[in-house]
């Protein structure tokens, strides 16, 4: 009886370590729910970063073009919000300098250094494209996917969870339907099929994780629109997490100030 | 060979009759897979720059594919129903994949400066539920000038979804399956729906003319049987013809549905054609049978094979003549670059082969086994011989004076030729109170027309700001241009935002700035049809609303001419700041040169007036020369500075005693010089001496200083910019916002560092502006392409056609002067035709360019029969003058006959739906009568005068 206290302790006491380092949070396999909201955790809830700094390349492909740009980012989590995030572009030279302060999710700042002006931008149209990239502001996004869709669980993997996630009535996200492949291991999504209102099969999102002091962090992001043919990449270089980052930094004047990078 | 040929045929009747049989059930089985396709730019080669260029625009940008969906709805636009309706059509239109992209009010952009910054959403984000709401929603609508004219009539009671169809799909297909399906279930009813553009011209012309072709040839049909009982009086007689040609038809149409080649507007002249043709040569099969049937009734009772063979050999050489004439003139046609001509001509020579083959095979074998009935020689019959001897006497009597007669009426007709208009566009082609022509109408009242105008640029990158500036140029004087719309491009775009995020209407002088604005202008929908992702190539996107091929060819030249001009001036950018300042104001008086042209054609604005250039740069040179108005700009300086001082994006964190210290000290700089400049080393003095040291940082001044002088610099610009513009107000007063916005811009090119001007006002060395490519595309140029096509193919098909005719006709006859005397009647028919085209204003379109090659073909028949019997007549020992009166009556029934019949039947088109088949029908009645009166009149008094000596044998005897 003694001894197998001491295994069922030594088992307890595993598993505590296990989730204070950040490994998953083990959802039941048939619990769909349970599975998106370890992935919202992972993502912008209790168990991401508190915030972040990187640099980021954005690549993107239509056709025969491509265009490379140059980011240093830094974001925050909110607790009941999208993130504060400060970006600012390092190249190409024509637009280094240029700045975007988002906060909350909902009011943008945008900065043009040659015209040395901030504006506040209000834009209800979040289906636009961000930088002419596959990624719109709804993509760009990181709300929680469980209070805008209702998951059933598909398919359960040796390695991932196949999770369909159907909109709420009343929501407006962009897409009715969303196929999302979650890596067991790490309660990551490592692959969203994006449907739209005409369900087809409008974009895809695939991304690499890696672990940076105990989180999981999409360093590769690929979008790709199937209806155009284009993709863009985002790799982030350089992450650094829970650095305390303070509320000067989302703020005009931090817009204004030089990157050096 | 014609008899062994005859008597071949008759005596295998019965595998012949089963064998017509057979042919006609299987071409029957093809007339199902029947199917219209008129898409003009299908018809032109593909190996015209012009064309190429746009073919390429409509693939890239689906710029020439537009159909314009309008609307009235009895409730008026602004209500939640309608508004709602109107998103919902939006939505499921721009989600399929046919469908390039949708503009409508539910999509517009609807950008407004707030206090600190824009506003961006879609127009019809939410609908108010409230009266007041949406009355509110009215009042912004009709405010806006970008909304007024594309999706919003200005008096409001009508609204407009522009749909871009992609070219990688059928358009025409998807305006039927999709398109009109989906607006008239989602718009409903009491929508006054209508649809324009040259999409659903495809449509409509599919439409009518399947609904022409359905009701009017059955309606002709009916017309010629009845003129053939009259003239035949008799069943059996007039059937056979009939059946030739509706047996001809319904082969020459399986085939092409067997072959699933499309038929196109003209298609419904083939019939016709066939009509015109195809009956005479039975015709004439059936009169000669039924006349020596008649003449040998004893003969004709006891051997009646015999006697079709014997009738019908006499007639088949000249049939076939007439067909082979008639066959290769048509062929011809596939020398024609006009692919519907070209076309036309093959279904007609096939047509025309399968009526030749029908008329001497299918009748002899039917005339041996059916009676064809005698020709009656009753009162009217007797009446035609008189009418016809009398003719004959007349001509016979006074040849010379005849000949004269025809000469002076060709005179008339070639003078009149010189008149001949042409019209391509479909436009013209429907009844005033048609579904097509209300659309059109509604189109180009309320919303600036449907038929796509765009010029072109290709570059490097046409973002550069030299190339923005002359792209504008290149939109101002498109929109002098009568009747074309306000035009929008890239430049428009950068414009507004720079309003918007700057308050400046002015395409920004750096390659930077231009950058920094298109970060922000990246992903807008509109974008995708105005410039591709390379930044390679881009389009200025106007409407006109006057499709017909005068305006368009003119409007076509005129935009010829600006290209070819403006390459010849080879701009080049100068940046005045690196000039001296004698050089500099040399510069800057061209540029004010070069941009009072721009000013004085957006002044016209869609053809109005507006000063000469020369006037404009005066004013402009002189006001250049003047200064400011004392006492205005420090102000303004001053209190720019002050908020910028005081704006939560100042880089320094102090005190607001400091603060206004500083914002002090700046403003006296600007004040210490008359132009209000801020020396970005003396800010930087003024920020270190007043920051406490904690928190100075000299990065962060270097770029506090750079701004204040931008400050500055801005204000001083602006200040100039209103300076000029009043300045110019007396010579051009207020106008348009949309003149004024683009007078803005045009001014702040002068006021700002950059200048683009012509090399020869250049310094040396400056930089050449160019563009790999720049040109015009869209509905002028199909249009113009088409009709300069149209007049080629007009004239060259004339030409084979009588080249041919003439080469045949010596072959046949084996004399040349013979075979010129045979070409005078269809010269004469066709000078006249097209004489009385021009004298009556009766453009040359894609049906009536028909009837002179029709006319050559019925004309050239009766020649044929008519010179044939002379021939023989002449060889069986007559004199040509009674040779020529025998030809009269012996071939002078069945012409007129025919030329009645056919008049009749083409009468029938006076009921078309179409004007286009209208007039054809109406000048088809003409060329007939001048066919048959050149052939009956003209041709036997030419050859009394010049006598060929091949006909004075009996002469000489």
């Amino acid at each position: 009886m003694k001894r197998h206290l001491s295994i069922l302790a030594v088992l307890l006491l595993g598993l505590c370590g296990a989730a204070a380092f950040g490994a998953r949070p083990f959802p039941s396999g048939s619990d769909a729910a349970a599975i998106l909201a370890a992935v919202d955790a992972r993502s912008s809830g209790s168990l991401a970063p508190k915030d972040m700094q990187s640099s980021m390349v954005m690549t993107i492909h239509q056709g025969a073009t491509t265009k490379v740009r140059e980011i240093m980012a830094w974001s925050r989590n909110n607790k009941d919000k999208d993130d504060d995030r400060l970006m600012k572009f390092l190249a190409p030279a024509d637009v280094r300098g240029v700045g975007f302060l988002v906060l909350g999710g909902d009011t943008m700042y945008i900065y043009l250094p040659e015209f040395h002006r901030t504006r506040r931008i209000a834009s209800s149209n979040k289906k636009d494209a961000f930088m002419s990239s596959d990624f719109s502001y709804d993509d760009l996004g990181t709300g929680e996917f469980a209070k805008s869709y209702d998951p059933v669980l598909k398919e359960d993997k040796a390695d991932v969870w196949i999770l369909e996630l159907k909109r709420k009535p009343g929501s407006d996200t962009a897409y009715p339907k969303i196929i999302m492949t979650v890596d067991k291991a790490k309660s990551v999504a490592v692959k969203s099929e994006l449907y739209d209102e005409a369900g087809r099969l409008a974009k895809t999102a695939e991304q690499t994780p890696t672990q940076v002091k105990g989180y999981w962090i999409p360093t590769v992001i690929k979008m790709t629109d199937n209806r155009k043919n284009t993709s863009t990449t985002m790799e982030l270089k350089d992450a650094k997490v829970d650095q305390g980052i303070g509320d000067d930094l989302f703020t005009e004047r931090s817009l204004v100030r030089k990157v050096q990078g | 060979m014609a008899r062994k040929w005859t008597a071949w045929v008759v005596r295998r009747r019965i595998p012949v009759l089963i064998i017509c049989g057979l042919i006609t059930v299987a071409a029957l089985a093809g007339v199902p897979r029947l199917r219209f396709y008129n898409k003009m730019t299908d018809w032109l080669p593909k190996d015209d720059p012009q064309m190429a260029l746009y073919h390429e625009t409509s693939a890239t940008f689906s710029a020439n594919n537009v159909v314009l969906v309008i609307a009235r709805p009895k409730a008026g636009v602004f209500t939640a129903e309608t508004l709602g309706k109107i998103r919902t059509l939006t939505k499921a239109l721009k989600d399929r994949e046919e469908i390039f992209s949708v503009t409508s009010l539910s999509n517009v952009a609807d950008i407004k400066k707030t206090a600190d910054g824009i506003e961006v959403r879609d127009f019809l984000d939410s609908i108010p539920a409230d009266p007041e709401g949406l009355k509110a929603l009215a009042k912004l609508a009709r405010s806006k000038d970008r909304y007024i004219g594309q999706v919003l009539s200005a008096d409001g009671e009508w609204f407009a979804l522009s749909v871009f169809l992609s070219d990688k799909v059928e358009t025409i297909s998807a305006v039927e399956k999709i398109v009109i399906p989906q607006a008239e279930k989602i718009l409903g009813g009491d929508m006054g729906l209508f649809f324009a553009g040259s999409p659903s011209d495809g449509h409509f012309i599919n439409l009518y003319t399947r609904r022409d072709l359905v009701f009017l040839v059955p309606i002709m049909l009916a017309a010629i049987i009845l003129i053939l009982f009259l003239s035949l009086r008799s069943w059996r007689g007039l059937l056979p013809p009939v059946l030739v040609v509706v047996l001809a038809n319904v082969w020459l149409f399986g085939l092409i549905g067997w072959m699933k080649r499309p038929m196109t507007i003209i298609t419904p002249a083939i019939p016709v054609l066939l009509l015109a043709l195809g009956s005479a040569y039975g015709l004439y099969v059936v009169n000669k049978i039924r006349s020596d049937c008649d003449a040998d009734r004893d003969r004709a009772a006891k051997d009646r094979r015999a006697m079709v063979i014997a009738s019908t050999a006499a007639v088949v050489t000249p049939i076939l003549y007439a067909a082979v004439t008639d066959i290769i003139g048509f062929l011809a046609f596939r020398s024609v670059k006009l692919s519907l001509i070209a076309d036309f001509g093959v279904f007609a020579a096939v047509g025309l082969f399968f009526a030749a083959v029908l008329a001497t095979t299918l009748l002899p074998a039917l005339a041996s086994t059916i009676d064809f009935g005698a020709a009656r020689s009753g009162k009217a019959h007797q009446g035609l011989t008189r009418f016809l001897e009398a003719g004959a006497a007349r001509v016979v009597r006074k040849p010379g004076l005849t000949l004269a007669v025809f000469v002076v009426l060709m005179v008339v007709g070639a003078a009149g030729i010189f008149r001949v208009e042409r019209e391509v566009g479909f436009s013209g082609f429907y009844a005033k109170n048609s579904m097509p022509r209300k659309a059109m109408d509604a189109a180009n009242l309320h919303f600036n027309g449907a038929y796509p105008d765009s010029f072109f640029f290709e570059a490097e990158d046409v973002r550069d700001p030299a190339r923005l500036r002359l792209i504008r140029r290149a939109e101002s004087f498109l929109s002098s241009i009568p009747s074309v719309s306000p035009p929008l491009g890239v430049p428009d775009l950068i414009e507004e935002l720079n309003d918007q995020m700057n308050d400046r209407i002015a395409l920004p002088e750096t390659k930077s700035a231009v950058e920094n604005l298109w970060l922000l202008l990246e992903g807008r929908r509109e974008l995708a049809q105005m410039i591709t992702p390379d930044g390679r190539q881009t389009i200025i996107y106007s409407k006109i609303s006057d499709p017909t091929t005068k305006f368009c060819t003119d409007a076509y030249n005129r935009a010829e001419t600006y290209f070819k001009s403006e390459a010849a001036r080879r701009p080049v950018q100068v940046e005045l700041n690196a000039l001296s300042p004698d050089q500099a104001i040399s510069v800057r008086a061209a540029e004010a040169g070069f941009l009072a042209e721009e000013l004085s054609w957006a002044a016209q604005e869609g053809g109005g007036s507006a000063p000469a250039p020369a006037a404009i740069k005066d004013v402009l040179v002189a006001a250049l020369a003047k200064e400011l108005p004392a006492g205005r700009l420090q102000p303004e300086v001053a209190q720019k500075i002050r908020a910028f001082c005081f704006a939560p994006s100042f880089p320094f964190e102090a005190s607001p005693a400091q603060m206004e210290t500083i914002a002090g000290r700046l403003s006296d700089l600007a004040a210490a010089s008359p132009e209000a400049v801020i020396p970005e080393a003396a800010a930087v003095a003024v920020l270190k001496k007043h920051l406490p040291p904690s928190v100075y940082d000299p990065d962060l001044a270097a770029e506090a200083a750079a701004t204040a002088a931008y400050i500055a610099r801005e204000a001083r610009e602006n200040m100039r910019e209103a300076f000029l513009r009043a300045e110019l107000k007396p010579l051009i007063p207020a106008g348009s916002a949309t003149f004024e916005k683009r007078a803005a811009a045009v001014l702040y090119d002068l006021v700002d560092g950059l200048a683009v001007v012509p090399a020869a006002e250049a310094p040396a060395g400056a930089a050449p502006v160019t563009f790999k490519r720049a040109d015009q595309t869209g509905y002028p140029v199909m249009t113009t392409k088409l009709s300069s096509s149209l007049f080629r193919s007009q004239i060259q098909s004339i030409l084979l056609a009588m080249a041919v005719t003439l080469f045949l006709m010596i072959l046949m006859r084996k004399s040349v002067v013979l075979g010129l005397i045979s070409i005078l009647p269809i010269t004469f028919a066709t000078v006249v035709m097209y004489g009385l085209l021009g004298i009556a204003r009766i453009p040359l379109d894609y049906a009536t360019m028909l009837t002179g090659s029709i006319s050559i073909g019925v004309g050239i028949d009766y020649t044929i029969h008519f010179l044939y019997v002379v021939s023989e007549e002449v060889r069986a020992g007559h004199q040509l003058p009674e040779a020529i009166r025998l030809a009269f009556l012996e071939r002078g029934r069945a012409m007129l006959s025919n030329t009645a019949a056919v008049t009749a039947g083409f009468s029938t088109l006076l009921l078309s739906s179409f004007v286009l088949l209208r007039s054809f029908g109406g000048i088809m009645v003409l060329s007939m009568l001048l066919c048959f009166i050149g052939a009956m009149t003209l041709l036997p008094a030419a050859l009394l005068v010049v006598r060929p000596r091949i006909l004075r044998a009996n002469d000489e005897k």
